[in-house]
């Protein structure tokens, strides 16, 4: 089932306002990296970002998360300028998951590296073993002794989520995700996509980049097709899957699920939809 | 960031066998690590900025002039606290040393702006650096690239967090980095490991005599351009033999 399309009158969270990116080290007179996007995040929304490699999916990330500043146009998070905005301040309104989370693992224990954010926020230490509670209990870690565990000698899937709890543990409204299913086995990537949807039903509004179409179809209401550094389309995910033919054209493909439906003239998005449609015929 | 200082271009740098190139540039250190008057220093100043000026580098520098300008400053000032003399003469040895920094570290920017890191490891190895070396050589160059790309990521990874590298005491900013470097030091440890390894899968032996394809060779501009660099340095020892060059009345 996928998450309900947000109230179009919600709170604007995130607006990128003819954003355009060059990395200095581009090529001289090259494309840029983003190129006059426009688009609007509201409260509690769920996004999927899908796009071929090298569309600009992950700069359009670290933009939102104001870990990049445009080199035209502007990013407002909650209204406010990202220029503007201090490294404090940015951590605790949009939370961001590397795609690796060694990229960040740094502590002896799990506790460690999960209280890292709240220290550096200037939480007072009595408040920080219940933030860490909260967010390792919200990341499904709440086996005895985790607390303590060497992060290091954790699985990939637990490493992801130790990373996502202490993203978690500054309490962000927004939480982006860059590519949060890699190396992740099945059951794994079943049990981080579960984890996002949680977070989202709990009120997160939440940014995600993917590859797995069937993840943007199954845990995305609304998705944001880019394609050289530019918006392709941008509607709910339904809509942009209505089109494989586009999409073919953007180097994506849509789930089978979906192509097979489409035979039928309907888009349906998951085997669930399929099953609740056999059920009622 | 552009990492690699290497410039396509086609100029008379670009096309000397990267063997001359290297002892060229041992030839210029040697030159400039003989004389300590900032004059001589300053004419070779000028030498290499018009070498680089022919080799189509000086964007290169252009990007570098902080930190020559940094290492000529540095010397001016450091030097007269550590040399005795009367102080127009100290003043003067450390101009020149000031200079000769510069032009040491602008010749080896030639050298890397004009050849191609496979080029120049393969040039070592056949000037008769042993195999593993030279590996490890150019395997330092195309590392460091790899490597700041990781730290990049994980500066990043932490700054998402809060973590704000400005402000308070030496100590706690030398805190602040614990941070970044276990992550980067851990992921160097990992990738070191799998790339024994793949190198391993392949057969690699660094010891082995290898051929490699577009082998270059000696041309008339290489032959030229070695004859006219062992006449100069011959001259320039024999200068210095007979006591040229050198500012007198300095001492430690």
């Amino acid at each position: 089932m996928t998450a309900a399309f947000p109230d179009p009158v919600a709170r604007v969270v995130i607006e990128a306002r003819s954003v355009e990116f060059v990395y200095p080290s581009g090529v001289p007179g090259g494309r840029p990296a983003l190129d006059r996007v426009d688009l609007t995040v509201r409260q509690g929304e769920c996004i999927a970002i899908v796009g071929a490699n090298g569309s600009g999916k992950t700069t359009l990330a670290k933009l939102f998360k104001g870990l990049l500043v445009p080199t035209r146009g502007e990013v407002r998070i909650h209204g406010e300028d990202t220029r503007r905005m201090t490294a404090g301040r940015l951590a605790a309104a949009v939370g961001y998951v590397f795609q690796n989370p060694d990229h960040q693992i740094f502590a002896d224990t799990v506790f460690e590296e999960v209280a890292f954010g709240p220290r550096n926020l200037g939480v007072p230490s009595h408040d920080v073993p219940e933030r860490v509670r909260e967010a390792l209990e919200a990341v499904g870690l709440k086996r005895p002794g985790i607390a303590d565990a060497d992060p290091f000698s954790l699985t990939k899937g637990d490493r992801q989520r130790v990373a996502v709890a202490s993203v978690l543990a500054t309490r962000p409204a927004i939480l982006i995700f860059d590519e949060p299913t890699t190396a992740l086995d099945y059951r794994e990537i079943r049990g981080m996509m579960e984890l996002i949807r949680r977070l989202n039903q709990a009120g997160h509004t939440i940014v995600m980049i993917t590859h797995l179409m069937w993840v943007a179809a199954e845990y995305a209401a609304r998705c944001v097709v880019l394609q050289a550094g530019r918006v392709a389309t941008d509607d709910r995910t339904r809509a942009v899957f209505a089109q494989p033919d586009r999409l073919g054209s953007l180097g994506l493909r849509v789930p089978q699920i979906s192509r097979f439906t489409q035979h039928y003239g309907k888009t349906l998005l998951t085997l669930e939809e399929l099953e609740a449609c056999f059920r009622i015929a | 960031m552009e990492l690699f200082l290497y410039r396509e271009a086609d100029t008379v740098l670009h096309r000397l066998d990267a063997r001359t190139k290297i002892l060229g540039l041992l030839a210029l250190f040697t030159v400039a690590l003989l004389f300590s008057q900032p004059a001589l220093q300053a004419g070779g100043l000028v030498g290499v900025l018009a070498l680089a000026l022919l080799g189509r580098c000086l964007p290169n520098l252009k990007k570098l002039w902080v930190l020559l300008l940094l290492l000529f400053l540095y010397c001016l000032i450091l030097w007269p606290m550590f040399v005795k003399g009367p102080l127009s003469k100290t003043v003067a040895f450390s101009l020149a040393m000031g200079l000769r920094l510069d032009v040491m570290v602008i010749a080896g920017v030639i050298v890397l702006s004009t050849t191609r890191v496979e080029d120049f490891t393969a040039g070592l190895q056949r000037l008769g650096l042993p195999g593993p070396m030279a590996f490890a050589c150019s395997l330092a160059f195309r590392w460091v690239p790899a490597f700041l790309g990781t730290a990049q990521a994980v500066v990043q990874a932490q700054q998402a967090r809060g973590l704000d590298l400005k402000g308070g005491n030496v100590v706690v900013r030398a805190g602040r980095y614990v941070p970044l470097m276990i992550p980067l030091m851990t992921h160097v440890l990992r990738q070191t490991l799998l790339l024994a390894m793949a190198l391993e899968a392949k057969g690699f032996d660094p010891s082995a005599i290898r051929t490699r394809a577009g082998e270059s060779r000696f041309t008339a501009a290489d032959d030229a351009v070695l004859a006219g660099l062992a006449v100069l340095l011959l001259l320039c020892l024999w200068l210095r033999w007979n006591g040229y060059g050198v500012v007198e009345g300095v001492g430690f």
